[in-house]
């Protein structure tokens, strides 16, 4: 990310000399009045905003999920840059142009864009805890699914593995969101859960087939208050 | 409205498919966070958000968390070109019993007849109650990402039914398990619908598992028809050979009733018969009784007689011997007793004419009456002697000789042949009436009446002439051994 962040950066400064060269070095009849150095104000502002908030979503070393999520930040934050930079540039060099107008143009376009790029972090922040909650809540059932799919794969004996099949099956179709007071019933079923890998390891076919239909009732009442707790 | 509709933030999702549809997706999708989820009591609703199928909801009303924020996730949008990265979706599964679902083999069941060995070819058909009884599974498994599924009709989105789906597994099912579920059972192919129920029992137990494996189960399965090949000559001579077979059960049937009907009046008239014979035999007991009782009665009383007569013929003998001791001790014998009785006689004869006759001389009236008493007693003990005698002991006068009792004619008994008195009226040891049969008379063994004697009853009609049973040989009357072979009669 921090790569990222520089190959950006250079891009961003490129922008910004080309700014300073586009505004020191083209003649104007408006150089350096207030309405100049209002727009040229604005515009640096904007840059330095823009590259503020890249360095947010670039310089961490953050999933790309969240990249993802502050992409949108990005972008607001670059339009109000380029929209700044249009209403400013109009300020700077339009001639007559009111400079108390081309301030309100200028203030509005800029707050707008802060306003959206906050408001753009804020929603992917609450979506990402969103999702952070969601992957703990289903983790549970998840888990348990992968063991019992890696337990069916063990199973050697037909008869086991039908049974290993079949507890698969509820746990894969299984509610994968949890509840805090689904906590006993889940910490049961990974206790019974063990007792079943022990007695697959041990090719014991009785005590699967009775594990297993323990498992499965357990796995059936789980879901039921799963359903009663939404 | 526009106003409303710029004004709305959230969605407000129910159900808004037909009752026969099993799973419908609704078609509003990436809705926003704070969504209203209405299940209806039939149903279930499963949340989809990112491609997971996270949460189950039963009935009621849910408000749904999605990834996509209110107003704030346009913003977000923007990054996709203001599509929202967050999909979500929900999916409603109706829950109640789609009730007769027509299912039918596509082809004929081959069948071979056990009995005759005759090859059929049979067709089944029927309905059934079908119910979603995993949602989740139904739906990972079978619709994917259709917009639903119904068992029949194609709707739009439903890119496959279940019919198209299961049919392969109830035709396997009914072939695989039809024949074997007919010829176990013993059906005979000619009633097999009083068997439906037995054959929608085994057909269901074979076909569930294959539909629980996809969320669904059959709460009921009928075979309401068993199309038998009524145009097949095979099946046209199984017919007939039933048809005979019936009517050779028909027969025996109607012989066996016959059978049982005689019997059971042959067990009437031998249980009238023991009946009647029982009463026979209490009545001719008591009769027995009876006369046994007045027998003994009558025995008494002649004892008593007996008794009584012995003992006067005991006082008059004593009487005779007393007076004739007399006579004796006063020198008369016995000539001398009867000159006077003759004497007397004449003097009766001439008192008679005269007078005085009574009173003539003591002498001649004890002679006369000495003889007299003589006799008399003489007369009297020869009779008693007899009588005696008849019943035992024996009573020996003296002097006087003992005369034998008058010969009584006895007679036999005609059942147990008991020696009876001439008078008897019924036998002593059986009860068997004694019949007053002249000489030329006899009982018929067979039917028990008086018939002429001669080879066979006037009555009946049985042969009178009695045979050993052991030779055969002639037995006379009244024989107790046989003649030729001397086997006890």
């Amino acid at each position: 990310m921090k790569k990222n962040f520089k190959s950006y950066a250079i891009v961003w400064a490129i922008g910004l000399v080309i700014f300073n060269l586009c505004a020191f070095l083209v003649p104007s009849p408006t150089k350096f009045t207030p309405g100049f150095w209002l727009g040229y104000g604005f515009i640096t502002i904007a840059f330095i905003l823009h590259i503020g908030t890249a360095y947010f979503t670039f310089s961490k070393d953050e999933a790309k999920e969240k990249l993802f999520l502050n992409l949108p930040a990005i972008t607001i934050s670059f339009i109000t840059l380029i929209c700044t930079a249009i209403v400013a540039a109009i300020t700077m060099v339009a001639p007559g142009f009111p400079d108390w107008l081309g301030a309100i143009f200028c203030f509005a376009c800029f707050g707008l864009g802060v306003a959206a790029t906050l408001l753009s972090k804020t929603a992917g922040d609450m979506v990402s805890q969103k999702e952070e909650k969601i992957k703990v809540q289903t983790f549970f059932i998840k888990a348990l699914t992968v063991d019992a799919d890696t337990l069916v794969s063990q199973s050697q004996i037909p008869e086991i593995k039908a049974q290993v099949t079949k507890v698969y099956e509820a746990i894969r179709y299984s509610d994968p969101v949890s509840n805090e007071a689904l906590a006993g019933a889940e910490a049961q079923i990974t206790l019974k859960f063990n007792e079943l890998q022990n007695a697959v390891s041990e090719n014991d076919v009785q005590s699967v087939q009775t594990i297993s239909n323990d498992l499965l009732i357990l796995i059936k009442d789980r879901n039921s208050k799963c359903k009663l707790l939404k | 409205m526009e106003v409303f509709h710029m004004a709305k933030i959230t969605e407000v999702i129910k159900y808004e498919g037909d009752n026969s549809t099993f799973i419908w997706k609704h078609p509003s999708e990436d809705f926003n966070s704070l969504t209203q989820l209405i299940v209806h009591e039939s149903q279930e609703a499963i949340f989809f958000m990112n491609g997971q199928a996270l949460d189950l909801f039963g009935p009621g009303r849910y408000t749904l968390d999605s990834e996509n924020i209110p107003v704030l996730g346009k913003l977000l949008n923007l990054a996709t070109g203001g599509e929202s990265p967050f999909h979500c979706e929900v999916y409603f599964i109706n829950k109640t019993v789609q009730m007769s679902v027509k299912w039918g083999t596509d082809s004929k069941v081959r069948y071979i007849d056990p009995l005759t060995g005759v090859p059929l070819e049979l067709g089944a058909s029927g309905e059934m109650n079908l119910q979603v009884c995993d949602s989740r599974k139904l739906l990972i498994k079978l619709v994917g990402t259709m917009n639903g599924i119904a068992w029949g009709d194609s709707r739009e989105g439903f890119t496959k039914s279940l019919n198209d789906c299961f049919r392969p597994l109830i035709s396997t099912a009914v072939k695989a398990n039809l024949t074997p579920a007919i010829k176990r059972g013993g059906i005979d192919i000619l009633e097999i619908d009083e068997r439906l129920e037995e054959l929608s029992g085994v057909l269901r137990e074979s076909i569930v598992p294959g539909f629980e494996e996809y969320g669904l189960t059959i709460p009921q399965l009928y075979v309401t028809t068993i199309v038998l090949p009524e145009n097949d000559p095979n099946f046209k001579k199984i017919r007939e050979l039933h048809t005979i077979s019936f009517q050779k059960k028909v027969v025996e049937a109607e012989t066996e009733i016959r059978t049982a009907k005689l019997e059971a009046e042959a067990e009437v008239r031998t249980a009238q018969a023991e009946a009647d014979a029982g009463v026979f035999a209490a009545q001719r007991k008591a009769e027995l009784e009876r006369q046994t009782t007045e027998t003994e009665i009558a025995r008494r009383e002649a004892e008593r007689d007996l008794i009584r007569a012995q003992t006067e013929a005991q006082a008059a003998k004593m009487a005779g011997f007393a007076e004739a001791e007399v006579m004796a001790a006063k020198g008369y014998n016995e000539k001398d007793v009867l000159q006077a009785e003759v004497q007397k006689a004449f003097a009766e004869g001439l008192g008679n004419m005269g007078g005085n006759g009574g009173a003539g001389g003591g002498m001649m009236s004890d002679i006369v009456g000495l003889g007299v008493g003589l006799q008399a007693a003489g007369a009297m003990s020869g009779q008693l002697g007899g009588i005696f005698n008849g019943f035992a002991g024996g009573f020996q006068t003296p002097g006087a000789p003992a005369q034998a009792p008058e010969a009584t004619a006895n007679i036999q008994c005609a059942n147990c042949g008991n020696t009876l008195p001439a008078n008897a009226k019924f036998c002593l040891e059986c009860g068997t009436k004694v019949e007053n049969l002249a000489e030329n008379e006899m009982i018929c063994p067979a039917c028990g009446k008086k018939t002429a004697k001669g080879k066979f009853c006037m009555e009946c009609g049985a042969s009178l002439i009695l045979k050993c049973a052991k030779c055969g040989a002639e037995i006379p009357t009244g024989a107790k051994f046989c003649l030729e072979c001397g086997e006890k009669l």
